[in-house]
């Protein structure tokens, strides 16, 4: 179990970096920690894993200090820091996983099977014999990947281990960090800002905002937000209907009579359905573009819901 | 366990450093080529020295040369295993801490063993032994061997006295000048410090560990101190071993709970 307590970060000049956190993060559960640039996100794991000493307050790992007990925990933890490397680079992956094998006292037997089952999600076997300089950033990154999970770790904590992974890769990555949750029952924690992948395995999303924690719950909430979410921006040639037309305008957020043109948001996929049959009624429609929600706005409303409950 | 990590993984690195050696066989080349120019040189110095009869009073010429096997195998050492650990600042200040610091390998560690250079560690053996058996000097094995074991001892004092200076980096970030002026450490090892006023000498032997690179071997084994000298000289060794590393310990505490990584 990982447990926050009242834990403060600042740096030296600077205002808080993370205030007054405390979660309890308990074994088997998968989190996503979500947040804009700047939130937080990356120093809450480096105190959580206990690479940077929290100004105030502190977090445990098993019931210790991570901090002052980091040596003894490590074996128990697998961390990425993306655009970290961790590899020596002008050696191939093979001799590097050689390396962590060592590091970590992995017998052959583990370290074969290991290998086997990264390689059944990942796919790295064609990589073993290139050496890690020559690797795409993409590759270097699942080279990382496995390179924390060789020793089967019971804290799994991943800071935006999807960049520079192609649709494949992501997907296997998930597929992967499943099958650690349910066959060794990992504790995993993941930062990330492609709310759209954490559905599948995360159980809980955690929002963070100026180093406050400001949504603890359920990751269905954060993941219907952006599919129900939608802006819609329309080209129209002439008004069909004046008076739907104008009771159409009247709910946009935003209309130009010059340049006829109209955009709407939408929340839920009933209400676009109604909205698009409304239009094709009131408007002669030139064209049609719907984007989905950016992760700013998905955040937003998932705030906005929980100031509005209370 | 520490050790028997420590073995393993010399082991494996001795695997990586004959890969890298096929790999990039002309760099290797020449760096046993730039090590015996310089080991050549620094022969030739002492010996135009001695000829022009610029002696080092109370040393002779074959003297010099056992002197020069000591600094030979210090100054080897030192480039072969712990040179790197003065640009330990380095990982301080770029932020790569904070993925050595989530690995069971304590990043000092892993910065010396990654970087040791186990060629050249035989190619210094190789010369000390060479230089030795040139100088014809007779000389004790236990002597011999007491002198090896003080080189060892005190490269790894400077190495944490390397260590010490990068750790400012926790404090003030960039230090380029802390590699210049600790890799400046060295020159001490030039020279047989007997030339220093006794003072110096005194300071040399016991805050800072200088005497001790290659003066302290060379006149041990040259049986140029009393007993009692050289029992002074060895508390101070181990004296300077045991205060650099709590020193070291106590600072690099206090710096890793200063550390402020990279990017949040």
């Amino acid at each position: 179990m990982i447990d926050i307590v009242r834990l403060y970060k600042s740096y030296k000049n600077s205002e808080d970096i993370l205030k007054n956190i405390n979660l309890t993060i308990n074994d088997n559960e998968v989190t996503a920690l979500l947040g804009h640039n700047g939130s937080g996100k990356s120093t809450l794991i480096k105190c959580m894993v206990g690479v940077l000493k929290p100004t105030q307050g502190s977090a445990y790992i098993e019931g210790k200090d991570i901090f002052d007990n980091r040596k003894k925990l490590l074996k128990y933890i697998g961390v990425v820091f993306n655009q970290k490397p961790s590899f020596i680079v002008d050696l191939t992956i093979s001799d590097n996983l050689l390396f962590f094998k060592s590091i970590y006292n992995i017998n052959d037997e583990d370290f074969n099977k290991a290998l086997e089952l990264i390689n059944t999600y990942i796919n790295i076997e064609n990589l073993l014999d290139k050496p890690y300089r020559k690797l795409s950033f993409g590759e270097r990154v699942k080279c990382e990947i496995t390179s924390v999970l060789l020793h089967s770790p019971k804290y799994i904590f991943l800071d935006e281990p999807t960049i520079g992974l192609d649709y494949n890769a992501k997907k296997g990555l998930y597929l992967l960090l499943d099958h650690y949750k349910k066959e060794n029952h990992s504790t995993i924690l993941i930062t990330t800002h492609e709310v759209d992948y954490i559905e599948g395995i995360c159980n809980r999303a955690i929002i963070l905002s100026k180093g406050e924690v400001k949504y603890d719950g359920r990751v269905e909430t954060v993941c219907n937000s952006l599919n129900h979410r939608a802006t819609i921006n329309i080209e129209f040639a002439q008004i069909i209907d004046e008076e739907k037309a104008k009771k159409i305008i009247q709910g946009a957020s935003a209309f130009n009579k010059d340049e006829q043109t109209i955009t709407f948001t939408c929340f839920h996929t009933e209400e676009k359905d109604r909205l698009l049959s409304d239009l094709i009624k009131a408007f002669s429609i030139s064209s049609i573009n719907t984007t989905s929600a950016s992760l700013r706005e998905v955040f937003e409303d998932v705030l906005k819901e929980i100031v509005e409950s209370k | 366990m520490f050790l028997k990590k420590s073995w393993n993984l010399n082991k494996l690195f001795i695997c990586f450093n004959i890969s890298r050696f096929k790999m990039f066989k002309v760099d290797s080349i020449l760096n046993i080529f730039s090590s015996l120019t310089f080991f050549v040189a620094n022969i030739f110095f002492w010996f135009i020295m001695t000829e022009t009869g610029l002696f080092i009073k109370g040393w002779s010429f074959n003297e010099t040369l056992v002197f020069i096997a000591y600094s030979e195998l210090f100054f080897g050492l030192d480039s072969a295993i712990f040179s790197m650990s003065s640009r330990f600042w380095y990982i301080i200040y770029s932020g790569n801490l904070d993925t050595l610091l989530t690995r069971p390998l304590d990043p000092r560690i892993r910065l010396i063993i990654l970087n040791t250079n186990y060629l050249e560690i035989v190619t210094t053996a190789l010369s000390f032994l060479m230089i030795i058996i040139v100088s014809g000097v007779k000389i004790n094995f236990f002597l011999l061997i007491a002198g090896i074991a003080i080189v060892i001892i005190a490269n790894i004092v400077l190495a944490l006295i390397r260590f010490i200076m990068s750790y400012s980096a926790f404090w003030v970030g960039r230090m380029d000048a802390v590699s210049e002026l600790s890799d400046c450490l060295t020159w001490f090892n030039k020279y047989p410090l007997v030339i220093m006023p006794t003072l110096l000498k005194i300071v040399f032997a016991t805050i800072l560990p200088f005497y001790f690179f290659s003066t302290f071997s060379a006149e041990l084994v040259l049986v140029k101190l009393t007993y009692s000298k050289a029992i002074v000289f060895v508390i101070g060794l181990i004296f300077n071993l045991i205060i650099w590393m709590i020193i070291n310990k106590i600072i690099w505490k206090k710096g890793i709970a200063r550390y402020e990584s990279l990017n949040g």
